[in-house]
């Protein structure tokens, strides 16, 4: 690591920033606000690609370190490896899409656009941040701009929503603080200054029941995030009352910050802990695999289905990070990838429906095939992608996690190899229920098929889905090193499975 | 010994005081060539003086000296506490117009309590800090006081008052105590008889020491002696509560930090676990009491006494480091807390129930760049980053974990999760819509009076980002202040 390094990365957290500054301010018109938005959410994903460039994904890569509050011992450090640079890229696509999604007759538009991008900056601060203080403070900042756009957007309960988010999510986080604090404190003791840098902490000697207490304070943060089962509280209502371009960032983007953080943090830093709680966190993912595919199986509103399946899926790919074979870790980065760009297209879906149909429930909807027949072909190939069809991408990574849980505990994998086939189950029940049968449209948009603005949003979605279903090996490739040294420090010895399936 | 001159006083060392006392008395002989009693020139005038003792004190910062014979104290902790306390009159008057009747003696009042807690911050012995507590406190009585028609304000008054007489009687009784149990007043001196002295640290000292604790805790407002608290703070017009809630409690705890620190040094006299009590008490109490208030100011009284708590943290770790903390928590915590009463005053302009949080119901849609301050300076007060609140938290909770208290930062973050309940609850309420679309709320028709409300939210703002996003450079502000602890 250089003094200097490369700013790429503080450019990439600091344009959506400034993008929203500058809507704000020069945003007078919802249409000029709109565009401004889609200006600056385009030109980050154009940079973020960038990231391909700059050697082995092992490492990190385009770091800079900058002193910040050297008296405290904290620094500005940031860079990006194999793991999280398709975080940021995910990220700068879906925030993209939403502010596409988005309508441009919304009320207050520009405000909203300007959160929209206040997020993607935290977001992706959060996942470039090196240093533990630095990374707490993009983890807190997601949280504002997202209770802002629910409480000033979205549905009838929103106040409720909104306030169960923020007291869950700050008090998840506080977990988190004390533990950053006591880590940098026992980096303290040995070396007489105080660090909270995570590349310096890592191989810290602890004792095993500091260990344990530390890991438990990351952990909990992480867990009401993603969220895993029972940390889930604020998610259904956060996700049914959040405006759905939200619930698309929320349940797409923000639940990976989750898993990113065990990979990322709480294992690397705490192998022995880990190896101490991994039995416990896999079995709580594996009860929130199925309580949220049975949730979904008996939901009669189109969010409310989406919200559960969102929970089933995280536990999920939280189950392949808890894994940690490096066959399941390259399964669960590929599948956050996967599951944030599907469950992002379901939830844009859903608007769309919704703006022909008037409402959300299952009961009162129907036979939109007809009067929409390119939207429900679209439609199709996202449910298809969701319910993990060979070939599209929802495919690939559940396949690499359920091949490393396998390796790891059997049991956890036929556990997980039940809830896929119930969330092919409620996928097919939520896309039949909504375009075929009978029903009529209420909504403004009632009888119209897909708009340009909405092919904008859906098409290059499919095609992404396709793409990573077909190759995934172009992204595979580059988060195995990455993958490899998260396994390697955890340390657990994987029984080897002869003749693994999966081309590299 | 040598005859004193008055060179030899070295009276620059109480310039702040000086220029402020000298400006109080301009405002008076100003007044008296006054035809309008209604204009703003005395308040000008105050606000001017204010702003030069400003400039005075930031000069002072890491000189470590002291003056007139050494009973005033001119070194960092002092300079620091004199610019929190300006600060935090400049924002008391800036706001008063249209509050209460901003007459001379209101302005005089004012700058006469200013010079008391700038006294008791720079207190070098038992003697200097009664007079300073005195000095902030009498003028206070009369401010709480100074809505005349009102009865809440007049209960506040007598209230105040008569808790506050109390309070003095306890740290009389205990400075007495100290003084005949080392034979002197002065705080580095009794640190030095106690170290020579062993049995000197005996039923005296502690008793002694005790009832300065009860005196001071009152002043500071540490729970269980808040009960004037949440009275005081709704009673009194809402620019003196804002003075009160951050000057008395900066000067109040430098007091803590003289007495605990640099006279009783923890290593002799063991204090840490009898404060330890009181800040997890005040800590737990403070937001406890806050999480059903319907009136905002009355809120803000409460998460005061929190903050009070989170102040005595920084103290038992008795480390420099807590010192810095604790300093540094002040200044974060005058940014944020200025700022929220600046906002409660803007929006009350005109209206009379404006400190009650139904009042503030829809706020984002009627008044939406206020709103949004107040919810920043709230998110700062529930110590949300990237404010001068999460800084702070930081700092002291770093403190606490280097003096090996994990358990007291664990109390913090506990403290902490209580309080997100009642500061979200007004932000969730600020962006609630309402189905009436309410008229605007008038704001202050003269432009002069508007000034001064959007200069003290605009300063109070950049102080609260600023401390928050660079604390670096803030934190030497509050550093070097190592020399308070005792020979150590």
């Amino acid at each position: 690591m250089t003094d200097s390094g490369s700013i790429l990365l503080t450019v990439l957290w600091t344009l959506p920033l400034a993008g929203a500054a500058i809507t704000l301010l020069l945003g007078t018109t919802p249409r000029t606000a709109r565009v401004l938005a889609v200006g600056f959410a385009g030109l980050e994903v154009l940079l973020s690609l960038l990231l391909f460039g700059g050697g082995g994904t092992g490492q990190f890569r385009f770091t800079q370190r900058v002193p910040w509050v050297p008296a405290w011992g904290v620094s500005y450090r940031v860079g990006v490896d194999g793991i999280s640079m398709f975080l940021v890229m995910l990220s700068a696509v879906m925030t993209l899409f939403a502010i596409l999604a988005s309508g441009s007759e919304l009320p207050r538009g520009k405000q909203y656009l300007a959160l929209l991008l206040t997020l993607e900056s935290a977001t992706v601060g959060s996942f470039v941040a090196l240093d533990l203080v630095l990374f707490y403070l993009f983890w807190e900042l997601m949280l504002v701009p997202v209770y802002l756009l629910i409480v000033g957007w979205g549905g009838p309960n929103r106040a409720r929503a909104g306030l169960r988010f923020l007291i869950y999510s700050f008090v998840g986080s506080l977990f988190m603080l004390v533990s950053i604090i006591a880590l940098g404190y026992e980096a303290f003791t040995l070396h007489h200054q105080w660090t909270f840098s995570l590349v310096r902490l890592v191989g810290l000697p602890l004792s095993p029941v500091a260990a344990g207490w530390l890991f438990a304070g990351f952990a909990i943060a992480f867990a009401v995030k993603a969220p895993l089962w029972p940390f889930h509280g604020w998610l259904p209502e956060a996700y049914t009352e959040a405006p759905l371009p939200v619930a698309a960032v929320l349940s797409g983007v923000l639940s990976k910050a989750g898993v990113y953080g065990f990979l990322r943090f709480a294992l690397p830093l705490f192998p022995v802990a880990a190896r101490h709680f991994l039995p416990v966190l896999g079995v709580l993912a594996v009860v929130g695999i199925l309580y949220g595919a049975v949730l979904a199986l008996t939901q009669q509103n189109m969010r409310r289905i989406l919200a559960f399946s969102s929970l089933s899926h995280m536990g999920l790919i939280l189950l392949g990070a808890f894994a940690v074979t490096a066959i399941a870790v390259e399964g669960t980065v590929l599948q956050m990838v996967n599951h944030g760009i599907i469950i992002g297209a379901l939830f844009f879906l859903v608007g769309m429906m919704e703006l022909r149909t008037g409402g959300s429930d299952l009961h009162a909807l129907g036979g939109l095939a007809r009067r929409a027949p390119v939207m429900a072909g679209l439609a199709l190939g996202i449910v298809l992608a969701a319910l993990g069809l060979p070939g599209l991408n929802g495919f690939a990574g559940e396949f690499l996690i359920l091949l490393g849980v396998f390796q790891r505990v059997p049991g956890w994998g036929w556990a997980a190899i039940v809830a896929v086939v119930l969330a092919a189950a409620y996928m097919i029940r939520f896309f039949q229920g909504a375009w075929h049968g009978s029903g009529e449209d209420r909504g403004e948009l009632g009888g119209r098929d897909l708009l340009g603005r909405e092919r904008v949003v859906l098409v290059p979605l499919l095609l992404l889905m396709v793409l990573l279903g077909l190759w995934p090996s172009w992204l595979v490739g580059r988060v195995a090193p990455a993958a490899q040294r998260v396994t390697d420090r955890v340390g657990l010895v994987a029984p080897r499975i002869p003749g693994r399936g999966v081309s590299r | 010994m040598k005859v004193p001159t008055f060179q030899s006083l070295h009276l620059w060392t109480m310039a702040p005081e000086l220029w402020v006392l000298a400006t109080s008395i301009v405002v008076l002989v100003v007044a008296l060539f006054m035809s309008d009693e209604h204009t703003l020139t005395p308040l000008v005038i105050g606000i001017a003086g204010l702003v030069g003792a400003f400039w005075q004190s930031a000069a002072m910062l890491g000189v470590h000296t002291t003056g007139f014979y050494g009973f005033i104290a001119a070194d960092h902790v002092g300079a620091v506490i004199n610019l929190v306390v300006i600060a935090s009159a400049l924002v008391a008057l800036a706001l008063s117009p249209g509050e209460v009747e901003h007459g001379p003696e209101y302005v005089a009042l004012t700058l006469w309590a200013a010079i008391g807690m700038m006294v008791l911050g720079s207190a070098t012995n038992l003697l200097t800090l009664f007079i300073g507590i005195e000095v902030l406190s009498l003028p206070l009585y009369i401010l709480t006081g100074f809505h005349r028609r009102s009865a809440l304000s007049g209960e506040a008054s007598v209230k105040y008052l008569l808790l506050g007489a109390f309070s003095s009687g306890f740290l009389l009784y205990g400075s007495a105590f100290l003084y005949g149990d080392t034979g002197t007043l002065f705080f580095t001196r009794m640190a030095y008889v106690l170290t020579q002295a062993p049995g000197a640290v005996n039923v005296y000292l502690y008793l002694g020491m005790s009832l300065v604790l009860v005196g001071l805790s009152f002043k500071l407002a540490v729970i269980p002696f808040h009960m004037w608290v949440p009275d005081v703070y709704e009673g009194a017009p809402t620019p003196v509560t804002a003075f009160m809630s951050v000057g008395t409690k900066a000067a109040a705890f430098a007091a803590f930090l003289r007495v605990f620190l640099t006279a009783l040094p923890p290593t002799i006299v063991p204090w840490q676990h009898a404060i330890w009590f009181l800040a997890v008490l005040t800590m737990l109490g403070g937001n406890l009491m806050a999480l059903g208030q319907p009136n905002l100011k009355r809120m803000l009284g409460y998460s005061g006494i929190a903050h009070a708590g989170y102040l005595l943290v920084a103290l038992v770790a008795a480390t420099s480091r807590g010192v810095d903390a604790g300093l540094f928590y002040l200044l974060a915590y005058g940014a944020m807390n200025l700022g929220a009463f600046a906002v409660i005053v803007a929006l009350s302009h005109g209206a009379e129930e404006g400190a009650d949080i139904s009042a503030y119901r829809g706020l984002f849609f009627r008044r939406p760049v206020l709103a949004s301050l107040m919810t920043l300076f709230l998110f700062s007060l529930a110590s949300v980053p990237p404010t001068a609140g999460f800084a702070g938290k930081f700092y002291i909770l770093q403190s606490a974990v280097g003096a090996g208290d994990l358990s007291l930062a664990i109390v913090v973050i506990v403290a902490t999760m209580i309080s997100f309940y009642y500061y979200f609850r007004v932000i969730v309420a600020m962006f609630t819509r309402t189905e009436a679309a309410e008229p605007r709320a008038p704001v202050a028709a003269i432009p002069l009076v508007r000034g001064l409300v959007v200069a003290s939210l605009v300063v109070a703002a950049l102080g609260t980002l600023e401390f928050g996003i660079f604390p670096g450079g803030l934190s030497h502000v509050a550093q070097a202040s190592t020399r308070i602890l005792s020979g150590l």
